[in-house]
């Protein structure tokens, strides 16, 4: 059986307009998971009581368990127990939610990582002149270990991309679905999964490039000339 | 003036600092000395409340404070009357060098961006590093980073500049610019406490020194006085160590 180029070329429009729900879906999740994941990576530094104990076991959590097993458990399990409530949500929101967990638990390690990485005496030198410690945070201390964080925080970033091939299992439509209703109607498999591989190594290349501009205008931030 | 009393620090069981008190009038330069694990850096830092003393009293102008009774604002206000220079610089290294001397006016002092600048310009020329004004601190050598770093403290007009081991840190051909710095600000009347071990620029800069060693104040006097004619024991064994 020969690779059927035609089906692929006839494919790749339907797997971009597919697409649009992996962009959405990855923006909104790491949008999501980096606030959160700065929250969480700050009062773990800053080791806030109560708080710093339960965002520790959380990690601990969502690092420590597979993907698609908290993606069924929150949506077959722990939603239908609050079906009767108000709140319907769609699978869609329910996979944002759990992609927005999950990464922000390996994001706020990166953030955190990179928060220690930073001399203390940075710290000690703004609050020497008399600022406060979140002055000192946000104004010194983040921007550097933003830097720092970057590689580790677009690996994050790709990672969440990539996840969302998952969430087809929960019923979200989108690329990975669409291979597999394309692939099984004419027995193109091979066909149907080169395809999202091509749509997502596109998507996550692009990343690769904002990446490296971020990079170098962060860079620049702290005098170096590239 | 500024006067510590009957302070004490320990580091677990550790006693680094026992019962020292010291007065510093406004426009004096006190010099401290003495063998590495004195307790010289963690008292300046006890004053600028980097660390926190475990009990004693401070006097700053008429602020008194009780060490065990200090509140959140008092280490605030402390901060911001009492000026640090590390022994590592520490600039801010997101920051330019004129951003590094702008930042305290604009954030803790609530300086005006524009005033802030004219300021910045005028303590970078007595600094003499007008010229670097856009460079980041990774591009500036060791004894241009101090001296920005004296720059950063001294524009919130301390009441007091604490300098801990200014210029250890540095190349030997790099130590002389800050220390002609200092000597400058000393004939300004900057009131400054140092911790140093370059004993002839202590003998030459300091009103007074001090000897200290194991956490305590040992010997204090007049500067000459105690560097050529110590009293104490202890102190002429250490500067006698430091002639060899």
């Amino acid at each position: 059986m020969s690779l059927d180029f035609k089906f692929i070329v006839r494919l790749i429009p339907i797997m971009l307009k597919y697409s649009t729900v992996t962009i959405k879906l990855s923006l909104f999740a790491i949008l999501l998971g980096f606030t959160l994941s700065f929250f969480i990576a700050i009062v773990v530094y800053a080791k806030v009581p109560v708080l710093n104990k339960f965002f520790k076991v959380y990690i601990s959590f969502f690092r420590g368990t597979p993907l698609m097993a908290q993606l069924f458990c929150f949506y077959f399990g722990i939603l239908p127990m609050f079906s009767r409530l108000v709140l319907k949500v769609s699978s869609f929101q329910a996979a944002l939610i759990i992609l927005s967990l999950a990464s922000s638990a390996y994001m706020a390690e990166s953030l955190r990582a990179a928060i220690s990485s930073i001399h203390k005496g940075q710290m000690e030198a703004a609050q020497s002149i008399g600022m406060t410690y979140v002055q000192a945070m946000f104004r010194i201390i983040l921007p550097q270990a933003i830097k720092v964080a970057t590689p580790t925080l677009f690996s994050s970033f790709i990672n969440i991309i990539k996840d969302t091939s998952l969430v087809f299992a929960i019923g979200v439509k989108e690329m990975m679905a669409t291979a597999q209703l394309e692939g099984a109607s004419g027995y193109r498999y091979l066909e149907a999964y080169i395809c999202v591989l091509l749509v997502y190594w596109g998507i996550t290349s692009l990343m690769g490039f904002f990446q490296r501009k971020i990079e170098i205008r962060l860079g620049q931030l702290v005098g170096e000339t590239n | 003036m500024i006067r510590l009393k009957n302070i004490y620090k320990a580091f677990g069981s550790l006693e680094v600092i026992k019962d020292i008190s010291l007065d510093i009038n406004y426009g004096d330069v006190v010099s401290i000395i003495g063998p590495s694990g004195a307790g010289k850096s963690t008292l300046l830092r006890c004053i600028n409340c980097l660390e926190i003393a475990d009990q004693g009293e401070m006097q700053i102008g008429d602020y008194h404070i009780n060490i065990n009774k200090m509140t959140k604002s008092d280490i605030q206000w402390i901060r911001r009357n009492t000026g640090m220079v590390f022994q590592g610089f520490y600039l801010f290294n997101n920051k330019t060098v004129l951003q590094n001397i702008t930042e305290g006016l604009i954030v803790v002092k609530k300086v005006k961006k524009n005033e802030a600048k004219k300021k910045a310009l005028k303590m970078l020329e007595q600094v003499d590093l007008l010229e670097k004004k856009d460079c980041y601190p990774s591009s500036l050598s060791g004894g241009q980073q101090q001296r920005v770093a004296i720059g950063r403290a001294l524009i919130l007009e301390p009441k007091i500049l604490l300098f801990d081991e200014p210029t250890s840190a540095l190349d030997p051909e790099l130590v002389n610019e800050v220390l002609v710095l200092i000597k400058k600000l000393a004939g300004q009347n900057q009131t400054m406490l140092i911790v140093t071990h370059e004993i002839n620029f202590a003998k030459n800069v300091s009103d007074r020194v001090c000897f200290m060693d194991q956490g305590t104040i040992i010997e204090e006097g007049p500067a000459i006085e105690v560097i050529n004619n110590p009293k104490n024991k202890r102190t002429q064994q250490f500067l006698d160590a430091l002639k060899h």
